[in-house]
């Protein structure tokens, strides 16, 4: 597994965790409640923290165990393989935000609800991570 | 499964006539990671022109000694 192969799968596994964390304490408390609970923001913040200190430590420690001269030597730490992998990723990772976005965008002409918009907007970061997490992943193993 | 791409390659046959040249010592010489040789040996990549002309280049022989096309 390449460098750049494992830091995907660890900000993939970060995202995971945080959305994990941040969903099981929206849903434990919104049936606790009765009705989806209004956005929290030590919840929110929870989210991040959790995820940037899965994927700050994750890549620290893959970057220490890695051959770094190999990738210091070439531009942005990347070759020309790494680079074209994160594009598709990447791309893919914007068709999935912005579909997702235009889903919770809709949903507010139903339900006029600032909790389900907040709500929607982190699960559209959080899926679309993942997306890009995953595709990349999936591009490095297929043949093109 | 994706369909693997038309492009045959000898990069590891050539590789390995040349004193037995490791993955990363090629890399290294093209300018890219050992994973990157490793899937273009798999035909799982195909390089660009430019890298494909620096790997024939490493073994001293001309681009179709090294790259051929097998699709129709």
């Amino acid at each position: 597994m390449s460098f750049w192969e494992r830091n995907t799968l660890i900000i993939g596994l970060g995202s995971f965790i945080g959305g994990v964390f941040y969903f099981s304490i929206v849903i434990w408390q919104s049936l606790a409640a009765g009705s989806l609970v209004t956005p929290s923001f030590w919840v929110w913040l929870g989210y991040i923290v959790l995820q940037l200190c899965v994927s700050i430590f994750g890549m620290w420690f893959g970057a220490k165990r890695e051959l770094k001269d190999e990738f210091m030597a070439m531009p942005g730490g990347e070759d020309e393989r790494d680079r074209l992998v994160r594009m598709k990723a990447e791309g893919m990772q914007g068709h999935v935000m912005s579909g997702l976005i235009f889903v919770a965008m809709a949903t507010w002409f139903w339900h006029a609800n600032t909790a389900i918009l907040f709500h929607s907007l982190v699960a559209a970061l959080i899926l679309s991570e993942l997306a890009r997490a995953g595709w990349q992943m999936f591009s490095y193993n297929r043949a093109y | 499964m994706a369909k693997r791409p038309p492009i045959t390659n000898r990069v590891k046959e050539l590789r390995e006539a040349k004193d037995q040249m490791s993955q990363s010592a090629l890399a290294k010489e093209i300018g890219v990671t050992r994973q990157t040789v490793i899937a273009i040996e798999q035909g799982k990549y195909s390089p660009s022109l430019e890298s494909a002309f620096r790997i024939a280049r490493v073994f001293g022989v001309g681009l179709e000694d090294v790259f051929g096309w097998d699709g129709h």
